[in-house]
């Protein structure tokens, strides 16, 4: 057996400490220590050494170390799934019905409080008649129930369509814009002032009651109607000033009807002159015509009458038969109808 | 480690089979020893504490990887051991040492008293002395002397071979022996 170095003896102390020698490995060392005293106190020392570590302490993990562990562990999908979607449901479905309930209060309290939404949904497609250009306006509205099913007005409709254009047109100095703006005042007028006066000298009304009634009787007449404000608007004068609408004075019912643009001037010697009166409105109804305008100045009734152009040899033929008949003017023979003015008088 | 394979094979296989009970079992069963490891390597509660908490939920975590060729206790040695070197080399420990361990003992009375105090000191001696260690001497130490792991255990925690096992084990009981030669006979 070769000699041993005390280094190479000591390398073996781990391994003899750890009975991990062969029994080649075992002899030598242990015949080393017994003949070398250095060694021998240098591996009491290191199996004493590794002695005080094997008879240290066993350490403890602190109180509660499991409880933390399984309270950090991650639950199980089917666990997480179970948490996120099927747990909460008692708690989610009463949540998202007080939503709806919520959201669907708050919208009746809206619309209850919204006048707006309410007429809205009663009649959607109801077309505003406040303003009196409305019919002249080619858009998608279209007339409310409560009016006569009057047939929609082209767009051309609402040019001139008398015999005798406006002055302004005449002249060529006033566009079409300016005759529409011209012509609305007037057809106001008319719609409120002069229809309570015809109507068998009831008083004046205001002018939305007069309105509202106007709109009522012009139901069954319909296109007749229609007819009339386009003849009011070829008469209309374009830089007419708007009339007072509920003025009963005479004077200002004159000025009123002198600015229509009349073709003749007629004048009608009668001895009764609501008979006379009776008489002409059913003679220009079965002509075809309108009365316009009507006034009273003094002892002589004043009528403003619209028929056709062709009609008006009729017409004139039936003055004549009521009584002496002065004229004055012809108008534009071309145009479709002509407007006169008719005085009744003794 | 005193478990056997056919514990850790029933444990394992309730653990795979969704065993609420196994896991809390598993860790019942392994906390000390994990937690001494963390506290030897890293010398702080708290720290240790972390460290051991991540080990579990770790193995949890990874429950499906586990081939069962080695040990349950080795496994989580293994996951315990790389968490607190990684803890060492990152250098950014929050709590730098260190825990008087003999501090958390109740003290003794009479003539226990002396030897109590003296058991305290030796303890204390000894932390110091492992904690001074060099880490990759101290895991051996520490997984060898006090863990009573086999050289192939440690090998296989530390994925090192025998022959360095052997070498750091030698030379860190070395370096304990030159720090205890007080304690010594």
């Amino acid at each position: 057996m070769a000699a041993v170095t005390c280094q190479a003896i000591r390398d073996l102390f781990s391994a003899r400490v750890d009975d991990a020698l062969t029994a080649q490995e075992r002899t030598q060392l242990d015949a080393h220590l017994a003949t070398c005293a250095e060694c021998a106190l240098e591996w009491q020392r290191f199996e004493g050494t590794v002695g005080l570590l094997r008879a240290a302490a066993p350490t403890r993990a602190p109180v509660g170390f499991v409880d933390r562990v399984l309270a950090a562990r991650p639950q199980p999908w089917y666990r997480r799934l179970a948490r996120g979607a099927l747990v909460p449901w008692p708690v989610k479905l009463p949540l998202d019905a007080a939503a709806i309930v919520l959201i669907a209060g708050l919208a009746i309290m809206i619309f209850q409080h919204s006048p707006e939404l309410q007429q809205a949904a009663r009649a959607p497609q109801a077309v505003p008649t406040s303003t009196p250009s409305g019919s002249k306006q080619p858009g998608p509205a279209t007339p409310p129930a409560a009016y006569a099913p009057a047939p929609p007005v082209p767009p051309s409709a609402t040019a001139p369509v008398s015999p005798t254009p406006p002055v302004a047109r005449r002249d060529g100095a006033v566009s079409d814009e300016a005759k529409e703006r011209a012509a609305q005042p007037t057809l106001t007028e008319l719609r409120r002032e002069p229809m309570g006066k015809l109507d068998g000298g009831r008083p004046v009304e205001s002018p939305r009651a007069a309105e509202s009634r106007a709109k009522k009787a012009e139901a069954p007449e319909g296109g007749a109607r229609q007819n009339a404000e386009q003849d009011l608007r070829a008469a209309a004068p374009p830089a007419a000033p708007p009339a007072v609408a509920a003025t009963p004075e005479k004077s200002g019912e004159v000025q009123r009807l002198s600015s229509f643009r009349v073709d003749v001037q007629a004048r009608l010697a009668v001895s009764d002159r609501e008979a006379a009166e009776r008489a002409v409105r059913d003679l220009v109804g079965r002509a075809g015509g309108r009365v316009l305008a009507r006034t009273d100045e003094g002892s002589t009734t004043v009528l403003i009458l619209a028929v056709p152009r062709d009609r008006w040899e009729d017409v004139r033929g039936g003055l004549q038969a009521l009584g002496p008949l002065q004229l004055e003017g012809r108008g534009d023979d071309a145009a479709r109808q002509l407007v006169f003015t008719l005085r009744l008088a003794r | 480690m005193r478990e056997g394979l056919t514990d850790d094979a029933l444990l394992v296989g309730r653990l795979r089979a969704g065993d609420a009970r196994a896991f809390e079992e598993l860790v019942t069963t392994y906390q000390h020893r994990v937690f001494a490891v963390a506290l030897r390597m890293l010398s702080n509660r708290a720290e240790a504490e972390e460290v051991a908490q991540e080990t579990f939920l770790r193995a949890h975590r990874a429950l499906a990887e586990f081939r069962g060729e080695a040990r349950l206790g080795t496994w989580l040695y293994a996951i315990a051991s790389r968490l607190c070197l990684n803890r060492l080399a990152a250098g950014s420990r929050r709590h730098e040492r260190s825990d008087d361990l003999a501090l958390s003992r109740a003290p003794a009375e009479g003539a226990d008293a002396v030897g109590a105090l003296e058991r305290d000191e030796l303890e204390a001696a000894l932390h110091e002395a492992v904690a001074a260690l060099p880490e990759e001497r101290r895991i051996v130490v520490i997984l060898r002397d006090l863990e009573g792991l086999s050289y192939e255990e440690i090998g296989e925690v530390l994925g090192v071979p025998l022959n360095t096992v052997r070498t750091r084990l030698h030379r860190a009981r070395l370096d304990l022996k030159a720090k205890l030669e007080r304690w010594l006979p």
